[in-house]
């Protein structure tokens, strides 16, 4: 496990300075970062710049690692000294990017990367060494190599064993951070790797399991499991579930249309069967609201006006959708039931989701049944969890239910991007494949705001975008599953003891690992760590604020943009990039097919020769 | 050329054209489903708070690395030299493990389950049927042979599900899925062992049940036929013992069971690998579930080679050991 050197926390809107102490952005270019000087690794060297110097240049080579993907935003990273890091800006010059690839960036250890990268070269893809624990055979062009370097780690853990159905770590005692952050209180983590839920679910109430990441209905009705709130929603939320439009598809090119259907929807009913209110409605805006440190980025006036309340919630009025619809010219020309558009022309819409994702199949449904009963036809459509991604990469769907990106401490600015942005396409971002260049322009600028004001100036374009042109419809939070038994272990992070929030132990950089140094075995008092309080009320983490203040005392001069934007929004356009899609030619299929045939022929013209 | 020789040296060349066949299937069959595997392992990762050009990178390098870049017959013709020599290439969905090791690990789940279950339901099913056949018109045929044919037609997913629901949730005398208690790690102490077969019960019924109605059935009509063979009628007229003669037709009868066997085994195969999923039991189902599921080209390759290639090895033996026990076959091969 490499640490990163700081961490932001979404849910408490803080920073977590790891292997990093302290930052300053120095001018709009330049980032220092200074590193804690009792950083060390777990073989005893210490963590110094030349570590992350050489962790961005290689993973720039190789183009895999933490580096990976920052070419636009990181220009360069020089070692001041042997604690002192300093970062200047890439070519975007977009600093929320910048600062988001640098201060979470995670080194590894530059003497045993070293060693591994001598034998394999550019081959190297996982930046990890398990030394004795897994055979860490690297097939390269010149066949297989055996890396067997010592496994060295800058976290609290070293993996311990491993098989298919379990990880296993080992605490390192005399890890580095014991005096800044303690040790967490288990000795081994064991990870279990379930085939199926319910079992899951059923060593999780038995407290076989004491810690758990898995999808649970109605998890009110179980007594022996412990969520983050008591009562509803139980669960904190990740990120956003939205109805995705084709915007490739011309029926879906009708902004009239696409309002009409998020009229149409009974959010309540559908939160309530299907997501088993573990959330409330989310705002239409894509902002965060359930969390006040996102919420002030939410235009209330704006969503007051446009949607009737401050929140920003679509409200569920079937009548004033069929009012738009007719509006707009659509009527049911055959009488068939359903309507068709202005133009005369068929509607025929179905949201697909993966097959097995119950609760996202019940969503579905609902929506469907709400949008006929406006007259438009539509049905719900469970497809396979590799054809679904196929079809949303190819553009091979009208509706879909999808989700988006977990919100960092940019937000909404990323999820906005994650949206809208049409130089990206699914699955890295942008599944609706959405294409407007005022958009485009309205990120651009936002991410070269340089005070909140101005900031909030283009978040209120860019909702008003939204409220008028409904380029996706939020339909609810994302759940970050955590359930815990207290069998063995209390002090479990949760409403009453909030010190930690990332709970669910599947986020990205182990992160949620962190919860384990606030629990106790069952019967000892339960204590929060001491540190895990902001700067400000005597603890370390340093709050957003300081950042975003930070960004927007950065001193920045007037740019030139040099994009150039595509004054047709709804034409397709060249700027928009294809996803590589491996190799496929329905010429070879049906040459393969041929030969198949051709041999089936010849056996059983054998056979009948034989015979 | 001796005609036991030219007998076999037809079938091994049947078996080859089979398999390469077959594995050519394997391999253009997910590759026509729609959805690709790397595409999975991004959109899974782009929950998160990764910024999508380091996505987008990522997903290069790993289409990179797999070569699904390359152009189709490239990637074929790598496949078939594979194929052919035994190397399965690596995962993409488990972190890059080498195919072959996740078959290994996985396959003697599902062996340990197959081989008994045929085995106990081939001598079941074909002693019932047999003695069915003899006792004509009792009522111990009629219900020997109802039950068979009911047990025969019921799907493996059905009887599997009855089962868990009956003895799992209903009476909870059974542990409902896996294939053993997953506190314990795979050892060879009596604890585990007692685990491993307290699960072991339901899928190994769930399909010796149901492939034993198919024995039943068809060895009650070959004893029939073989009752009405002359030396039987004549071992009658000379009051030779029942159980003598009964054990004769039984012997008769077999022979074309044995063959049986290999074409059974494929069906009992595709039923299991839903079983197993039902059962959540780690075997080759579920590695084909998981491989299907992201789309794991290489996994997917890799488990149909194997099973195409054990199903077609058992048949192979099958027809050798055939031609060991039947005589009309060696000297059939005359002609």
């Amino acid at each position: 496990m490499y640490l990163p050197l700081f961490q932001y926390i979404a849910g408490l809107n803080v920073w977590v300075p790891i292997i990093g102490e302290s930052f300053e952005l120095v001018n709009e270019t330049t980032l220092i970062i200074h590193l804690r000087p009792e950083a060390k690794w777990s073989d005893g060297e210490p963590i110094t710049a030349e570590d992350v110097v050489y962790t961005f240049e290689l993973s720039k080579e190789v183009g895999s690692g933490p580096a990976a993907g920052s070419e636009p935003y990181i220009g360069d990273v020089k070692a001041i000294d042997p604690h002192t890091v300093q970062f200047t800006i890439g070519p975007e010059n977009n600093l929320p990017m910048f600062l988001l690839y640098a201060l979470q960036f995670a080194p590894a250890p530059k003497h045993i990367i070293e060693q591994v990268h001598q034998k394999v070269g550019n081959q190297i893809i996982e930046w990890r060494n398990c030394g004795g624990t897994c055979d860490d055979v690297i097939s390269t062009d010149s066949g297989d190599v055996t890396i067997n370097v010592p496994q060295v780690v800058s976290g609290p853990y070293k993996l311990y064993y491993f098989d298919e159905l379990r990880i296993v770590y080992e605490r390192i005692d005399d890890w580095w951070g014991k005096d800044i952050f303690g040790l967490p209180s288990p000795k081994y983590v064991v990870h279990r790797i379930y085939l199926s839920n319910e079992q899951a679910l059923l060593d999780l109430r038995q407290g076989n399991v004491d810690w758990s990441g898995i999808f649970i209905p109605n998890v009110g009705n179980f007594k022996d499991i412990g969520t983050f709130y008591k009562g509803k929603p139980y669960f904190r939320p990740g990120a956003f579930v939205v109805l995705y439009f084709n915007h490739r598809e011309p029926v879906l090119q009708d902004p009239n249309l696409r309002k009409a259907i998020a009229y149409a929807i009974n959010y309540q009913e559908v939160l309530t069967k299907a997501f088993y209110d573990y959330s409330p409605q989310p705002s239409m805006s894509l902002v965060f609201t359930v969390f006040p440190h996102y919420r002030t980025w939410l235009n209330t006036t704006l969503a007051q006006e446009y949607l009737g309340n401050p929140e920003g919630k679509m409200p569920y009025d079937p009548e004033r959708a069929k009012q738009i619809l007719a509006q707009a010219g659509y009527k049911d020309v055959d009488g068939d039931g359903f309507l068709e558009t202005p133009s005369g022309e068929k509607i025929e819409l179905n949201i697909i989701i993966p097959t097995g994702w119950t609760d996202w199949m019940i969503a579905a449904d609902l929506i469907a049944h709400n949008l006929q009963e406006i007259g438009l036809n539509v049905v719900a459509n469970p497809v396979d969890y590799g054809q679904y991604w196929g079809m949303i990469n190819g553009a091979g769907y009208t509706l879909a239910l999808g989700w988006t990106n977990s919100p960092s401490f940019y937000h909404p600015w990323d999820t906005y991007r994650y949206v809208l942005d049409p130089r990206l396409t699914p699955p890295t971002a942008n599944w609706g494949f959405y294409n407007n260049s005022k958009a485009l322009e309205l990120l651009v600028e936002a991410a070269k705001a340089k005070s909140s004001e101005e900031l909030m100036k283009y978040y209120t374009e860019i909702q008003k975008l939204i409220y008028e042109d409904v380029p996706v419809i939020p339909i609810a939070y994302s759940v970050q599953w955590y359930a815990y038994s207290e069998k063995y272990w209390t002090g479990w992070p949760n409403q009453d003891n909030p010190w930690w929030t990332e709970v669910a132990p599947y986020r990205e950089y182990s992160l949620p690992l962190w919860l384990l140094f606030g629990l106790s075995k069952k019967g000892e008092p339960v204590s929060p760590p001491q540190w895990a309080k902001p700067k400000d009320e005597g603890g370390i983490l340093i709050p957003n604020k300081e950042v975003l203040s930070q960004l927007s005392g950065a001193f920045v001069p007037e740019v030139n943009i040099t994009e150039t934007f595509t004054t047709s929004s709804t034409s397709e356009t060249e700027t928009q990039p294809q996803p590589q899609a491996p190799a496929s030619s329905s010429r070879f299929i049906v040459g393969i097919l041929g030969i198949v045939i051709a041999v089936v022929v010849i056996v059983i013209g054998a056979r009948k020769l034989s015979k | 050329m001796r005609p036991i020789y030219k007998y076999l040296l037809i079938k091994l060349s049947f078996l080859l054209a089979t398999y390469f066949v077959a594995v050519t299937i394997a391999f253009v069959l997910p590759r026509i489903a729609p959805g690709n595997p790397v595409q999975q392992i991004v959109a899974g990762l782009s929950q998160g708070s990764l910024s999508p050009e380091l996505l987008d990178q990522y997903q290069k390098r790993l289409v990179e690395e797999f070569g699904l870049n390359k152009p189709l017959y490239v990637q074929y013709l790598e496949f078939l030299k594979n194929a052919f020599s035994g190397d399965l290439g690596t995962s993409i969905s488990s972190y890059r493990q080498p195919v072959t090791q996740l078959i290994a690990w996985h396959l003697p789940w599902t062996l340990l389950l197959l081989v008994p279950a045929t085995l106990v339901a081939w001598t079941i099913g074909n002693y019932l049927g047999a003695r069915a056949a003899y006792r004509r018109g009792t009522l111990f045929e009629k219900t020997v042979v109802s039950t068979g044919i009911i047990l025969s037609q019921i799907p493996y997913y059905w009887m599997a599900m009855v089962l868990i629901y009956v003895f799992a949730i209903k009476l909870g005398w059974l542990p409902s899925g896996s294939a053993y208690d997953p506190t314990l790690a795979p050892s060879l102490n009596w604890e585990f062992i007692k685990s491993y077969l307290r699960h072991y019960i339901l899928p190994f019924l769930s399909i010796a049940l149901v492939s034993t109605g198919g024995w039943i059935i068809g060895m009650r009509v070959l004893a029939a036929m073989e009752l009405g063979s002359t030396y039987v009628k004549f071992s009658e007229m000379l009051n030779v013992d029942g159980e003598i003669i009964f054990r004769y037709v039984l012997r008769n009868s077999l022979l074309p069971q044995v063959t049986g066997i290999a074409i059974q085994l494929g069906t009992v195969m595709a039923g299991q690998i839903i079983t197993e999923q039902l059962f959540n039991y780690q075997g080759m189902g579920i590695l084909l579930a998981r491989a299907l599921g992201s789309r794991d080209y290489p996994m997917i390759q890799g488990i149909f080679l194997i099973l195409i290639g054990t199903l077609l090895l058992a048949n192979f033996i099958v027809e050798f050991i055939y031609v060991l026990i039947d005589p009309r076959i060696r000297l059939g091969a005359r002609e």
